[in-house]
């Protein structure tokens, strides 16, 4: 009793335990709560990745709503909304997000998919799938041969692909940003060479996004990589001051030119 | 040290699945150690010598944060927007149903380690940093926010968005 008294300020309020003098009550505290949750933390961990890229998912739908898009779930699966965590699958039995915005006279309706394999702009019939991809509304096609079988392959054509973005549950690296400019060559070719035409409704530039904060070297990197084209470089995905999707740091994020 | 060093890790890793305790074994180990040499070697980190079962707590706890208790959020607000947006409560994610009673579960988590976090005043802010010596910055800081004249530099980190519900 005469401790809890202790912890407790004048005003009333709970005093926070300094863990370097409790650092034998800290462990205590850890251990009952790993104790308690155990089972449920061995029972998450298994889906760790698809969880983050869930979060990444959220963080382009969030971009959507704040710039004035009306969002809505599609294709729900027996009233479940049906995740797609692989890049194998036929989209008719995933669900989707839809977003629309009413521009003067014209409504502009897109999709947000996960896993959505993407024809290459260099040429026809090869394909990529990045994590997350935004469409033209209802433009999914089968490739009935892919496979040379029974299984077809669900695709987007180039042109009717808007953006795309990455998602990496890493520290940032080198070699992990300079890849994505090969996935941006191929799928967005026109923003290697500064070709591409401005587009209407605004939407997100073509993004890699990496859970983990960067050292100097990999800000330069992504300072140097954003003047040379047109694309996102996200870092820092969880950090509660630095997160690039928070409200008042979105104006940061660069939108397709 | 070594068996203290192997108590808390082991508690935090126990049961994860293989891949992911390693990972986090190994980043802690690569960690402590090089903690262990800068606290040994350089003055500004000297003053964390008294305090090594301290650091290696706050270092295990910042990767279990960053690794597991990040990615359990981002669960519940990912379910969050398929609610707002739909009448389904449930998210499919291949065989498993993420349904309304799993989000509470992940609630009940993620509300109790806030309240674990609170009570040590450990604001999320402790556990940002990318290289080892910046997070011995972090607790440095933390430490003197324990001090008399700094006793609110490090507290009210939160922002509404931080909390998952």
């Amino acid at each position: 009793m005469a401790k809890e008294t202790d912890q407790t300020s004048t005003k009333g309020t709970r005093r926070k335990i300094s863990p370097f003098r409790n650092v034998k009550e800290l462990e205590k505290e850890i251990t009952k709560f790993m104790n308690i949750h155990k089972t449920s933390f061995s029972n998450h961990a298994k889906r760790i990745s698809d969880y983050f890229e869930m979060c990444c998912f959220n963080y382009v739908v969030r971009f959507y709503k704040e710039k004035g898009y009306k969002v809505s779930i599609e294709n729900l699966q027996d009233g479940k909304y049906r995740y797609k965590c692989s890049t194998q699958g036929n989209h008719n039995n995933f669900s989707n997000f839809k977003i629309s915005k009413q521009l003067s006279d014209q409504a502009h309706e897109f999709e947000i998919h996960h896993n959505l394999a993407v024809e290459s702009s260099h040429e026809a019939k090869i394909y990529t799938t990045p994590d997350i991809v935004i469409i033209k509304y209802g433009s999914i096609e089968i490739d009935a041969d892919f496979y040379q079988g029974v299984k077809k392959l669900s695709f987007v054509a180039n042109e009717n692909m808007i953006t795309f973005c990455e998602v990496k549950q890493f520290h940032p690296f080198p070699e992990l940003i300079f890849n994505f400019i090969g996935t941006v060559n191929e799928l967005k070719h026109p923003i290697m060479t500064g070709t591409h035409g401005p587009l209407t409704p605004k939407h997100i530039a073509p993004s890699l996004m990496i859970s983990g904060k960067p050292n100097t070297h990999a800000d330069k990197i992504k300072i140097s990589l954003e003047g040379r084209y047109n694309i996102n470089v996200l870092y820092d995905l969880f950090s509660p001051s630095n997160n690039p999707f928070r409200r008042y740091h979105l104006w940061k994020i660069k939108t397709m030119k | 040290m070594a068996d203290q060093k192997s108590k808390i890790i082991g508690i935090i890793c126990y049961k994860l699945p293989f891949d992911l305790s390693n990972q986090i074994y190994h980043e802690f180990e690569n960690r402590y150690r090089e903690a262990a040499y800068m606290i040994e070697k350089f003055s500004y980190y000297k003053r964390l010598k008294r305090d090594m079962s301290a650091v290696e707590i706050l270092l295990a706890m910042s990767i279990f944060h960053k690794r597991i208790i990040t990615n359990l959020d981002a669960a519940v607000k990912f379910q969050d927007t398929v609610s707002r947006n739909s009448n389904a409560t449930t998210i499919s994610i291949g065989g498993y149903d993420f349904d309304q009673k799993e989000k509470n579960k992940l609630l009940g988590i993620l509300i109790n380690y806030r309240k674990l976090q609170q009570r040590f005043g450990l604001y999320d802010q402790v556990f940002e940093y990318y290289e080892t010596k910046e997070f011995l910055k972090q607790v440095i800081k933390f430490k003197s926010s324990f001090g008399k004249r700094n006793r609110s530099n490090f507290n009210e980190g939160y922002t509404e968005e931080d909390f998952p519900f």
